[in-house]
């Protein structure tokens, strides 16, 4: 509480020099978003309010659709030399965009309000990619979420399995037992995701190297080889209607009892609760399966990247969007929406209606960066550049489709994939 | 005649009669000058830059040709193309003319069932891709209904299998479109002279080989024209297969479309995405170039007989 105190007091000091400096500029912003329906628009909305209510002007635009529309849409503005103020964008694109010399500076306001104390590390170097703070994060996204359902586990006798070896014993007796083991909607992204937790799971560094540096060497080792094995076997705990499936309703088999386990994101937490299912009772949710013990978090996170302008009114906008992005209130109202914990890792999730799945996301994220474990997904594009992304993610998704590639030849092709691009 | 006045001005008001069809398709003509051949140009210029993220008009080499066929996604939805769009357009010419022979026997309640034959062409493809997704997925369709039904052990799972999937976007395609086909082929059959079917009857022919070798023949234009537009369709296929399949299993049934827009779009390989769109023009040409010549060929051979 102390700590969101002083924010709030360093906003208003920063919003108040800024005033003060450019007399005639009146904050204004129009941010560019693909959250165009549902929660996320009502809570892009509340994002809105608060902006006005601190005295700046908002407009908006929101592209609804996939990411790609945003892009399409920001590259032409970009090209054009009508750079949006503000724009939703994620990972690696930070980067890119900030490599061609199209973003804004924010460390003055940054240092003036401390970000770099309160976001989660591995977060920071994504926000300053080239130690700069061009973005603001709105959320950390935890990927590796093991979903379960009670009904199934307690019906069985069984544990939450902790070790993959534990999870593959569990699945054995669950299918012998005549029910689906493990939910899943085959997609490149949602097999990618899977992925993620495997190798995660199966050897930290590992995917250090090969998920977060792209490294080669990593690709063919065999630790990756291990890993397809296991994500092999796991393929076999799938029915057979994971193709043409959604996440949604790969959800809803193990919510229902139908399915045992689901591996997704935790903007299943909010989708789940507003199907009406209930956490503890249709659901539990902890950590995926890891071999090596301890507290592991993969990691998305949404953010605001905000580009060059030369409207004085603009600029201060940027100011005054980014610092109340960052301000505790909207971290809580924006992550309650959407089933992801604040960005900041001082705000109290105890008040404000997060969940118990949320509020123990946190408790594992501040573990996770104390072991120093806390890795970013790859499969939500918070890693390697698109092209590097999107070439492993065909070769994931086509070992889970097609059962003659051995876990030899998918490491091979996935080394090759990646090399392709260069 | 009052010779010496009215020359010119006839003159004039000929030039300007013979000028005006000419002068009134001279927009479209620029227009179709700027948007495909400046246009293709264009993106070919950019397949051999060295854009990346932003259009980067340097020379850049033949790279991205290199990288793109050695991907195998793109080599699956390469092939892709030519399978389905080779099966979905003689496919749906093949249903499309059986049904027009169907309804030129004068059936009862013809327009009913012309309006049911033609209206798979009403819904866009991504309504005919999800509810044909729904049809054919194990868990919703035709599978569970004869597991429901108490056919245990009933399977049918082309969606899901690898090897069939492609022919379930083929099945859905000429579904979508044989309607269409019918539609033309039946008022190409409609226009055929009755006396030369008649003809053919006081021969002796069956009424088969009179379709076979009388009435089919004498409009093969639409046939030309349907498969030309249904050759458009399957190069363009891009929200059939997304909704249908996404693509997969894996990308057992990506389409160039799909690979052209995941570069360009969203993985910030702007010239990749533009070879892959060059080479979409090549496979076009491929099929359009024998044409050509083929027509070509064809008029100067009718020209020699009439000479």
């Amino acid at each position: 509480m102390k700590n969101s105190k002083t924010h709030l007091m360093g906003a208003s000091v920063v919003a108040m020099v800024a005033v003060a400096t450019t007399a005639a500029a009146e904050p204004r912003t129009n941010m560019m978003h693909q959250w165009a329906q549902g929660s996320e628009a009502a809570a892009i909305a509340t994002l809105g309010e608060m902006y006005e209510a601190a005295g700046g002007i908002w407009e908006q635009t929101a592209i609804s659709g996939h990411t790609s529309n945003t892009l399409a849409k920001l590259r032409s503005d970009v090209v054009a030399g009508i750079a949006p103020a503000a724009v939703q964008l994620k990972g690696p694109e930070i980067a890119e965009w900030d490599s061609i010399g199209a973003t804004a500076n924010l460390d003055e306001l940054a240092a003036a309000e401390g970000w770099d104390d309160v976001v989660a590390p591995e977060l920071t170097s994504v926000m300053k990619p080239a130690g700069s703070w061009v973005a603001a994060p709105m959320n950390i996204h935890r990927v590796n979420w093991l979903y379960s359902s009670p009904a199934i586990l307690d019906e069985l006798g069984l544990d939450i399995p902790v070790t993959w070896d534990d999870f593959n014993a569990a699945c054995d007796a669950i299918q012998a037992a005549g029910y689906v083991c493990l939910a899943h909607g085959a997609a490149d992204w949602s097999d990618a995701t899977t992925f993620d937790s495997v190798v995660y799971g199966m050897d930290a560094d590992l995917y250090r190297a090969a998920f977060q540096e792209a490294d080669v060497d990593a690709m063919r080792s065999q630790g990756m080889i291990d890993s397809f094995a296991q994500l092999r076997r796991m393929v076999g705990y799938m029915d057979d209607g994971i193709n043409g499936r959604s996440w949604e309703q790969s959800m809803t088999m193990t919510m229902t009892g139908e399915a045992a386990f689901f591996m997704m994101g935790d903007w299943t937490v909010a989708s789940a609760n507003l199907a009406g299912f209930e956490e503890g009772v249709d659901y539990n949710c902890n950590q995926t399966p890891v071999n090596w013990g301890g507290n592991g978090f993969i990691l998305n996170s949404d953010s605001v990247v905000f580009f060059n302008q030369t409207d004085p009114d603009y600029i201060e906008g940027q100011q005054l969007l980014a610092s109340t992005i960052m301000s505790p209130e909207f971290q809580v109202v924006f992550n309650v929406a959407k089933g992801s914990i604040p960005a900041r890792t001082d705000v109290d999730l105890s008040v404000g209606g997060f969940t118990q799945c949320q509020q123990q996301g946190l408790v594992d994220l501040t573990a996770s960066v104390e072991e120093g474990t806390l890795v970013r997904s790859m499969a939500h594009n918070m890693t390697v550049l698109q092209k590097y992304r999107g070439a492993m993610m065909e070769v994931i998704t086509e070992f889970v489709a097609d059962d003659s590639i051995t876990p030899e030849e998918a490491a091979e092709q996935l080394a090759e994939a990646v090399e392709l691009q260069d | 005649m009052p010779e010496n006045t009215t020359p010119t001005r006839a003159s004039w008001w000929q030039k300007l009669t013979d000028w005006t069809p000419q002068l009134v398709l001279l927009p479209t003509l620029f227009a179709a000058a700027i948007y495909v051949v400046l246009f293709s140009l264009w993106t070919l210029w950019i397949s051999v830059s060295q854009s990346t993220l932003l259009p980067n008009m340097a020379y850049g080499g033949f790279g991205e040709y290199a990288a793109l066929w050695q991907s195998k996604r793109w080599t699956v939805a390469y092939q892709n193309l030519f399978l389905f769009g080779t099966l979905y357009v003689l496919g749906s010419l093949f249903v499309g003319t059986l049904l027009a022979i169907l309804i030129d026997q004068r059936v009862k309640f013809e327009a009913m069932w012309r309006t049911i034959f033609l209206y798979p062409l009403a819904i866009s493809f991504i309504v005919t891709g999800t509810v044909w997704r729904w049809i054919f997925h194990p868990q919703t369709g035709v599978e569970k209904a004869l597991n429901d039904v108490g056919w245990l052990s009933a399977q049918f799972d082309w969606i899901t299998d690898r090897d069939m999937a492609l022919y379930v976007v083929v099945f859905t395609g000429i579904w979508h479109a044989s309607g269409f086909a019918m539609a033309l082929i039946l008022a190409g059959l409609r226009s055929v002279d009755g006396d030369l079917v008649k003809a053919a009857q006081i021969d002796g022919a069956s009424m088969p080989r009179i379709y076979r070798r009388v009435v089919l023949p004498t409009i093969w234009p639409i046939f030309v024209a349907v498969t030309v537009v249904l050759l458009q369709f399957a190069i363009k296929t891009y929200d059939l297969v997304v909704a249908l399949t996404q693509g997969g299993p894996g990308v057992a049934t990506t389409v160039p479309a799909i690979v052209v827009y995941d570069l360009m779009f969203e993985r910030g390989q702007i010239a990749q995405g533009a070879a892959a769109a060059v080479m979409i023009l090549v496979g076009l040409a491929i099929v359009l170039i024998p044409y050509v010549l083929w027509t070509g060929w064809r008029a100067r051979k009718e020209g020699q007989n009439h000479g």
